[in-house]
């Protein structure tokens, strides 16, 4: 909580994982306390939008504090135009769309305010202190299950909101699953979202994003990537090689989808899911194999795997470290994030068929 | 939803009373900043009346609807759909003295393909002008320049929600639960007429998609001597709700006067505001302060990165 006791400005850090070319968003604290309202060049109106009061001035919003009327701290997520013949990107477009058009809740990130500035766009959101990658990372023994049951309830609840008000998110990772400083997790980086909307032959469904749910229940479980791959065809042959190959039974239209004959895998009985996740209790274990079933159509939607007895038991909210891992350094620089270890190397899988840790 | 949606919230009116105040607004603010700026006399006959202004809003969406049905690659309704709503909603509150409609038309088209998600290049979509390439390059750079500020305009609500899923809707549900009507897609080409007009009338500022949609198909059932009153009653359970069912008809009455009562303006008349609405711009009315910014904003980007 440095960022809210001191009112460090400047202090930067970026969203989680590379992103797409083109892409490249600051975000930085912003204080912006009661305290300092009197310094303050923030909306006036305390309409969201349209704030074009928003501090002028030649130098960029990073290093100045932003008072909504409500006084409390935000996250500034500056967006410059890094392609400038092509106008905005399309990721900030997707996150405005998405964060403008949806109702609260509390376990999405709220958009508070966005303007622009020059020939960028500023989004004001709502302030969190951690990520659950960055939990996962500094994580020093397995999380006790009531903390797991409690991170990933909050991560189909908010998904399932969603969902409700036809949402995809299309990027879950726990890089994008924030946490405020008591431990509530919320969903962000809109910056891939979608209208759901039937496009023929593209199959893409709630039950997709399930499925990203029960990578994130096996990640919080090992506190490692269940499928760690570099490319699609890596990931592929992990994914195959945990899960076995998919009979049609399992999935009748597994042949009908495009790509599906271009590639041949020699066919295979799938391990015991066990040996995935070494820790897991039994509830857990049928959660991930329902959550993880080849078939989108045979996953249960968010709302519904809320209702699985996995969820029964006590749930834990606690809080996130203080800031560190990606945001140890309080001079950040876009060009050092670049360079941080990717994705593959937060350390090997742990060794199958280690017994499991128990709470 | 619809009925969460800002569309809903936000930009659907109560009366076209209500439109008209609006744009008299935005009309009235525009004139008084156009003397304040000390340009223009009071009383000049230069700048525009509300309804001149109308007319050229109008002229202007009418190309904006030609434009894209010249595009290409062809372009999807919901898309032209978007891009018509967007430029509706801009010049509910701002006057074209200050912002020409021309380049506000093709901001409001260039923001509706990203925002559905119609993937063209900047390149591809002034390829679609018929202008040499160097005043493509211009209208791009005119088109950035301006999206911004259209997306502030819009108060950054950028989800539109078009007629056309409802109607496919309607015609579904039509199928599975109205026997009475055998073959329902012989509704479907004067329904689409019915749409494309509509589109030109303030009817997406006043009502749901559903309502234009449900109303497409009701006029097309009445074109082709189908009286389609007993799907309102009893596949949508209206007859239980009589007020319900008199306020659904009664907006269907002012749709189809939408319609009736709309017109383009007359090419002359369109040559004389044209020469006004030049006039207009050549005293440099613009209030963009944006661009202003921008250039200041850009060279500080440059010192940063150094």
């Amino acid at each position: 909580m440095a960022a809210r006791r001191g009112g460090r400005r400047g202090a930067l850090w970026a969203g989680g994982g590379p992103r797409p070319a083109g892409w490249s968003s600051t975000w930085c604290w912003a204080a912006s306390g009661r305290a300092r309202t009197a310094s303050c060049t923030g909306p006036s109106t305390g309409r969201c939008g349209g704030d074009r009061g928003a501090a002028p001035g030649p130098r960029g919003p990073a290093e100045r504090p932003l008072c909504p009327q409500t006084g409390e701290l935000v996250a500034l997520k500056k967006v410059p135009l890094r392609r400038p013949e092509e106008g905005l990107p399309l990721q900030t477009l997707r996150e405005i769309k998405a964060l403008r058009e949806m109702e609260a809740h509390p376990n999405v990130i709220r958009l508070r305010a966005a303007f622009a500035q020059g020939p960028a766009v500023v989004l004001a959101l709502e302030l969190l202190v951690a990520d659950l990658g960055g939990l996962l990372r500094a994580a020093p023994a397995p999380l006790p299950p009531a903390r797991v049951r409690a991170l990933l309830a909050m991560t189909l609840r908010g998904l399932g909101h969603l969902h409700g008000q036809r949402l995809l998110h299309r990027d879950l990772k726990p890089a994008n699953l924030l946490l405020d400083s008591a431990g509530r997790l919320k969903l962000a980086d809109f910056g891939l979202a979608r209208l759901l909307s039937p496009t023929p032959g593209r199959p893409y469904s709630h039950q997709v994003a399930t499925r990203a749910a029960g990578c994130i229940l096996g990640e919080l479980i090992t506190l490692a990537p269940l499928f760690p791959g570099d490319t699609d065809l890596e990931q592929l042959c992990r994914v195959l090689s945990a899960l076995g190959t998919p009979r049609a039974r399992d999935w009748p239209e597994l042949a009908e989808l495009p790509d599906f004959p271009k590639l041949r895998f020699r066919p295979r009985a799938p391990p015991p899911l066990q040996l995935l996740v070494p820790g897991a209790d039994a509830a857990a274990l049928d959660l991930l194999q329902r959550l993880l079933h080849y078939c989108p159509g045979m996953r249960p939607r968010a709302q519904q795997a809320l209702l699985h007895p996995f969820f029964f038991g006590p749930q834990e909210l606690s809080p996130p470290p203080a800031p560190g891992g990606s945001r140890r350094n309080p001079n950040f620089s876009l060009e050092r994030a670049l360079e941080l270890p990717p994705r593959g190397a937060l350390g090997p899988l742990p060794e199958l068929g280690t017994p499991p840790a128990g709470p | 939803m619809f009925h969460s949606s800002t569309q809903c919230r936000h930009w659907t009116f109560h009366s076209e009373e209500e439109l008209a105040r609006r744009r008299a607004e935005g009309n009235r603010r525009a004139r008084a900043r156009a003397v304040a700026s000390g340009k223009v006399p009071q009383g000049d006959p230069v700048l525009l009346e509300p309804h001149e202004e109308l007319a050229l809003c109008k002229y202007y969406e009418k190309r904006l609807l030609d434009f894209c049905a010249a595009f290409k690659p062809s372009m999807p309704r919901s898309v032209v759909g978007t891009a018509c709503m967007y430029f509706k909603r801009f010049y509910l509150n701002n006057s074209v003295m200050e912002h020409h409609p021309r380049i506000i038309m093709l901001t409001c088209t260039f923001l509706a393909c990203k925002v559905d998600e119609f993937n063209v290049s900047s390149a591809q979509f002034v390829g679609n002008l018929r202008e040499s390439p160097l005043g493509q390059e211009k209208a791009l750079e005119q088109i950035l320049e301006y999206e911004l500020l259209l997306i502030q305009q819009l108060n950054f609500h950028l989800i539109i929600h078009n007629p056309y899923r409802p109607f496919e809707g309607f015609l579904i549900d039509i199928k599975t639960r109205y026997p009475v009507l055998e073959n329902p897609e012989v509704l479907r080409k004067t329904a689409d007429d019915f749409l494309n007009r509509v589109a030109l009338t303030d009817a997406y500022l006043l009502f749901t998609p559903s309502q234009i949609a449900l109303t497409a198909i009701l006029s097309s059932g009445s074109r082709a001597g189908i009286n389609m009153e007993s799907y309102l009653s009893e596949s949508l359970k209206l007859k239980e709700d009589r007020s319900a069912l008199s306020r659904l008809l009664d907006d269907m009455k002012c749709m189809k006067n939408l319609i009736k009562k709309y017109e383009l303006p007359r090419p002359e008349e369109v040559a004389a505001l044209k020469q006004k609405l030049e006039k207009c711009h050549s005293l440099d009315l613009s209030f963009n302060t944006n661009l202003k910014k921008r250039k200041g904003y850009e060279n500080d980007e440059y010192v940063t990165k150094k």
